[in-house]
């Protein structure tokens, strides 16, 4: 056991997880759906990947929630930011 | 707020300090690249099939090597990280070294790619996808630069002997910043590489 109170995870493993979502989201490039399907499905892979590199390799399933909450606050934050500007769009 | 003061019962006060202060630097950096995101796809949500012809001339290999590049670096240095817990300092001292080797190439594979989109006549004058492929890559390069320059830092340590005396829990917070960089490029990748 080491002195971070923490076990590590099988790094290699997630890497290879990684790496396969980005293939993923290459392969889906290809795909016949159209370009609104497409995007959405890539940033959903890119937002999985995200989570799995926060979670794993920065730590944050072993933190305390103090720290879950400085990282998901901003977040949250920026989701709400683009949301209320999208309807600038419309009144272009 | 209990489990705050319970975590600096059982961890010495500057390691506390320490990794909480690197998060609260990244929830700040969350919202400077997020500025920058949310404005990219507000445009290119209001703009056209101008946006795809500019899009399409980005080279998706050369973002693909980088991404395998980087997503590669962050497992070197959580490997870092993970032998320097275990007491193994040649294995970190060796995991440092990659993860800045990693980089490095990262820089080089960025800069053959603006050379080549410059000498193609593609500036950040050239459009609106132009300026902010240049500024978010360009932001995004600079923290990798940081990075260097703390990993290098680090590696320093590690051959002259000083990162064992109480210093090496730098690497987790540096290995924080890192992880940081590499999920940026997670989201500039497909905004600015798949979405043409």
């Amino acid at each position: 056991m080491s002195d971070t109170g923490h076990a590590h995870p099988n790094y290699v493993a997630i890497w290879g997880w990684l790496l396969l979502l980005l293939f993923i989201s290459l392969g889906a490039v290809y795909l016949p759906f159209s370009q609104g399907v497409t995007v959405t499905f890539i940033f959903i892979v890119a937002a999985v990947k995200a989570c799995i590199v926060a979670t794993y390799f920065m730590h944050l399933k072993f933190e305390e929630s103090l720290v879950r909450y400085i990282a998901i606050i901003p977040v949250i934050l920026f989701v709400i930011m683009t949301l209320t500007l999208i309807p600038d769009i419309g009144t272009r | 707020m209990s489990e705050a003061i319970a975590m600096t019962e059982h961890q010495p006060t500057h390691e506390v300090k320490g990794r909480m202060g690197m998060w609260w630097f990244l929830a700040s950096e969350i919202m400077t690249f997020g500025g920058f995101i949310a404005i990219y796809v507000l445009y290119r949500m209001a703009s056209g099939g101008a946006w795809s012809s500019m899009a399409e001339h980005v080279s998706t290999l050369m973002g693909t090597i980088n991404t395998v590049v980087l997503l590669t670096s962050s497992l070197t240095i959580v490997k870092a990280y993970e032998a320097i817990d275990k007491q193994d300092r040649k294995s970190a001292q060796r995991f440092l070294l990659i993860t800045l080797i990693l980089a490095f190439a990262f820089l080089g594979v960025k800069a053959i790619e603006y050379a080549t989109e410059i000498s193609n006549g593609y500036t950040p004058l050239t459009g609106i996808f132009w300026s902010f492929y240049f500024v978010m890559t360009g932001l995004h390069g600079l923290h990798v630069v940081g990075g260097i320059v703390a990993i290098g830092a680090l590696y320093i340590m590690a051959i002259r002997g000083t990162l064992w005396n109480g210093t090496q829990k730098r690497v987790e917070y540096i290995g924080l910043y890192w992880h940081f960089v590499d999920i940026v490029w997670i989201f500039l990748f497909p905004l600015l590489y798949l979405s043409y």
